[in-house]
């Protein structure tokens, strides 16, 4: 333990002291300046120490003449070890693998990449005091960022390589798996906009190695991120980032803010926004998910809802370029303005435009122009990209009119709202719509083609990628929920607004108020038996500030039914005021945090229902990956492609498919024939078929009032 | 510290090399064995600078493998408690800063910084600042510290008296 003692002057004359070095609380160690002080001739010297210990009181005093002998300070000789790394303290350089184990203060690694170094409680108290006053005083908040299906997809899977905005890399030299990761549409942007308020983490469980490289691709000169990145090799639990919570924020959570897809790994913590799920690849639910069959058919690489471009016979107005300029205004005006056209024909799109003053920005951003835009920021990787000319039937890239594309995604966006049902059908009447406005719009074309020609017209036609489209706009939603959050939580805290000034409070505030004075009765959701107060639709309506009631009632103003035919929905069609919609309603609007149009929801659409997602999962045992048979997987591989058509949602949202489980999957690609022969697949392929064959008929019902 | 020091080294070798450039096999095994290993009583081993003795090979019993003891000469670093080196930043962090003295990877405590240098996480890039910005230590600035302790194998750490290069 330490022991006090009392420095004195060692000198052979009387000294004045000019000035202390330190004060009480101050770690010293052998060779820290204490004081200057000045001899009789007026010269300045140091006197350093030659003990190891914290300061505990100033004896002498400035300006005071001390005579040899006489004591100066007093110190706590012994170091406490507040800083350690490896075992060896940071201050007194004692190798404390050789002490006693309750020497060791030092247990909390506060900085994220480098688990070695740890601080003791009192240390990490200091710094993460300091670092709550800085970012009040920037006015910033905390920012943890998943990237696993929030920010990025990657999978293992054979894809073509000359896919735009898609990065591929390997991490374990040059015969290890190749890994392709695709952005989510906005993801640059969105960072860029989000580090003005928000000081930006990554939490992932994606091995260091990953969670660096995709680092590098989001931010290349490390502004954003610095070297905030915490990793699965950091993580202290293996199926948790919450403990490490504690560790990086000492002080509290109150500024933080996480976007995950998942809540189980947060433990459901009160501090985190759910984000919907970002599925580019149709076969890699995560790129932890051992679940998902080897890749079949290349044609079928992309999810539900993205779709390689179409390749169009070049019409002259198809060869004009689109800006590339991000957020071009201009654009915008154009955008709205067709809208105006469109109105007549495509009532209900439009009207989600009108809704919401920002959803025409929102559209323009579901284009592959965003593509471009991200293209831009990344010209390096694309250069490589573009030096593999490949046998893949070069797709040309036909810049389709920006009508078309509009009207297409549009189209593609309907789709989407209804859950991204890849059917048939659904994409003839797409396509078929598609030709129509066609010929609508080429005379509009001809008249913008001018002003659309002077801008980069390099960026065109013909450069061997394949474009998809990826209508996912998520982010744009997450941004404005962000903003939303920044602002209030900065008015809590000026005073300007009663409440708590803690992200728990203002999560909780802001998320009540989405659906504010709604009653909601649930029909065919709620399993007959279970009390309602435990469901976690239930929980995730009455979270988002409505009041859920058994019964119709004459209060009542949302039904949300699971299909078309129950009692409840009948009683609801004779009752004004009650709008019934599909579940999906619920979710995009839990989704996004604002209520969305209930038209675009009605029931009966929105297709199957993975009910798996609005109830919040127990924990799951973890997934015996390797265990299951080539054949039983071949098997399982057919199976989702013959239910595929209806059957995309659940494939994404199966959460044992969402574990960030990096390692894992290395291991996985790397031996994919690996599997031990006698075990049961753990995912019973026979589930999704029951849900299935109760919903088929409603959904078959809901296609054709579709077409 | 550097020294230039005399070593032994035993060489493993597989029966396949046995032919006419033997030696120089043994020789370049030794290379990639040797240069840039760690051992906590000698230090890094900077490089090779000569051989000098390559002892007669004992095959191994049951194996076929061929052992070579052999002698060489080598630029040493050890880094020793107390000695004052040169590094250059790697990272600031809000707990220190991490440095490398060539091969040595050191950390230096924000205790150990002077206390008038206060991190700076805000700037691009993060640094630690003094009060009156005459002093700022940020990522490849050349620091001068004086090592507390070491760690054998790599890692090691110390502390930082004063600044910039």
């Amino acid at each position: 333990m330490p022991k006090k003692l009392s420095i004195k002057l060692s000198l052979r004359r009387s000294v004045k002291i000019s000035k202390w070095k330190v004060e009480p609380g101050t770690i010293v160690y052998d060779g820290r300046v204490l004081l200057l002080y000045e001899e009789g001739d007026g010269k300045s010297s140091k006197l350093k120490s030659k003990y190891v210990g914290t300061v505990v009181k100033l004896i002498a005093e400035e300006g005071q003449t001390v005579n040899p002998g006489d004591p100066l300070l007093e110190i706590d000789v012994g170091c406490r070890h507040p800083t350690v790394i490896n075992d060896l303290c940071a201050e007194c350089g004692a190798d404390l693998q050789k002490e006693d184990e309750k020497d060791k203060q030092a247990t909390i690694p506060m900085v994220h990449s480098i688990p070695q170094l740890k601080v003791s409680h009192e240390q990490a108290q200091e710094i993460g005091k300091a670092d709550v006053e800085r970012l009040i005083k920037d006015r910033k908040l905390v920012l943890l960022v998943d990237l696993d299906q929030t920010l990025i997809h990657t999978t293992h899977d054979n894809i073509p390589n000359n896919l735009r905005d898609v990065f591929h890399f390997q991490l374990q030299g040059p015969n290890s798996p190749w890994y392709h990761t695709r952005l989510r549409p906005g993801t640059m942007k969105f960072l860029k906009n989000m580090s003005k308020m928000f000081e930006l983490h990554i939490c992932t469980f994606g091995v260091r190695p990953y969670a660096h490289m995709i680092a590098r691709i989001l931010d290349p000169d490390g502004s954003l991120f610095g070297g905030r990145i915490l990793s699965r090799d950091e993580c202290f639990s293996s199926d948790s980032k919450f403990a490490n919570l504690q560790a990086l924020f000492p002080c509290g959570d109150e500024l933080v803010c996480i976007i995950d897809d998942r809540e189980d790994v947060w433990n459901y913590s009160p501090n985190l926004i759910q984000v919907k799920p970002y599925q580019f690849f149709r076969n890699t639910g995560d790129i932890h998910d051992p679940n998902a069959p080897p890749l079949h058919k290349t044609v079928n690489y992309l999810a539900p809802g993205v779709r390689v471009k179409e390749k169009r016979p070049p019409t002259p107005e198809a060869l004009v370029p689109k800006s590339d300029s991000p957020g071009d205004l201009l654009k915008e005006e154009d955008e709205a303005l067709k809208d105006d056209i469109k109105d007549e024909e495509m009532p209900q799109e439009v009207e989600t435009n009108d809704k919401d003053p920002s959803a025409t920005t929102n559209s323009n951003d579901k284009l592959p122009v965003e593509s471009n835009n991200i293209k831009q920021d990344l010209k390096g990787e694309e250069k490589e990209e573009k030096m593999k000319p490949e046998d893949v039937p070069v797709e040309k890239e036909v810049e389709e009119s920006k009508e078309e594309s509009d009207t297409k995604m549009e189209v593609n966006n309907f789709v989407d709202r209804s859950m991204e049902e890849e059917d048939k059908n659904i994409e003839e009447v797409c396509k078929k719509m598609d030709e129509d406005d066609d010929s609508l719009y080429k005379e509009e074309i001809s008249d913008k083609s001018d002003d659309k020609s002077e801008k980069g017209v390099d960026k065109a036609v013909d450069d061997g990628m394949i474009d998809v489209e990826d209508d996912d706009d998520y982010l744009l939603y997450l941004e404005a929920i962000l903003q939303r959050i920044h602002r209030r939580f900065y008015k809590v805290h000026d005073k300007k607004e009663d409440g708590e000034a803690s992200m728990k409070w203002v999560l909780a505030k802001e998320r009540s108020s989405v659906l504010k004075g709604s009653v909601i009765v649930f029909s065919g959701l709620v399993p007959l038996k279970a009390s309602l107060n435990e469901s976690g639709t239930v929980v995730m309506a009455t979270k988002m500030g409505a009041v859920v009631e058994e019964e119709l009632s004459e209060k009542t103003t949302h039904l949300v039914a699971a299909a078309r035919g129950t009692a409840k929905v009948h009683q609801a069609k004779k009752m004004k005021g009650v709008k019934s919609v599909s579940p999906h309603w619920l979710l995009t609007t839990a989704h996004r945090w604002e209520k969305v149009d209930e038209r675009l929801f009605e029931v009966g659409t929105g297709g199957p229902l993975p009910l798996s997602k609005l109830m919040p999962q127990p924990n799951k045992d973890l997934p015996q990956f390797l265990t299951l048979s080539k054949e039983e997987m071949d098997a399982m591989a057919l199976e989702v492609e013959d239910d595929s058509s209806e059957n995309e949602d659940e494939d994404y949202e199966a959460p044992e498919g969402e574990g960030d489980d990096d390692e894992n999957t290395a291991d996985f690609s790397r031996t994919p024939v690996d599997y031990s022969s006698d075990s049961e697949p753990e995912r019973d392929p026979a589930d999704p078929e029951e849900e299935w064959s109760q919903l088929g008929a409603e959904i078959e019902k809901g296609l054709t009032d579709f077409m | 510290m550097f020294y230039h020091i005399s070593l032994e080294h035993d060489i493993l070798l597989h029966p396949r090399y046995f032919g006419p450039n033997l030696y120089d096999i043994v020789k370049q095994k030794l290379y990639t064995e040797v240069e840039g290993t760690c051992t906590g009583k000698y230090g890094f081993v900077i490089a090779v600078t000569n051989i000098d003795n390559i002892g007669a090979g004992l095959i191994q019993p049951g194996q076929g493998f061929v052992v070579y003891p052999v002698k060489y000469k080598a630029i040493v670093f050890r880094p020793f408690k107390g000695e004052v080196v040169d590094a250059v930043v790697t990272q600031v962090n809000k707990v220190g800063m991490f440095a490398e003295i060539g091969p040595l990877s050191c950390f230096i405590s924000h205790h150990s910084i002077p206390a008038d240098m206060e991190h700076c996480p805000n700037v691009q890039p993060a640094c630690y600042k003094s009060k009156d910005e005459d002093v700022v230590i940020a990522v490849d600035d050349v620091i001068r510290c004086k090592i507390v302790g070491t760690r054998d194998q790599r890692s090691t750490l110390k502390y930082l008296n004063t600044t910039q290069g």
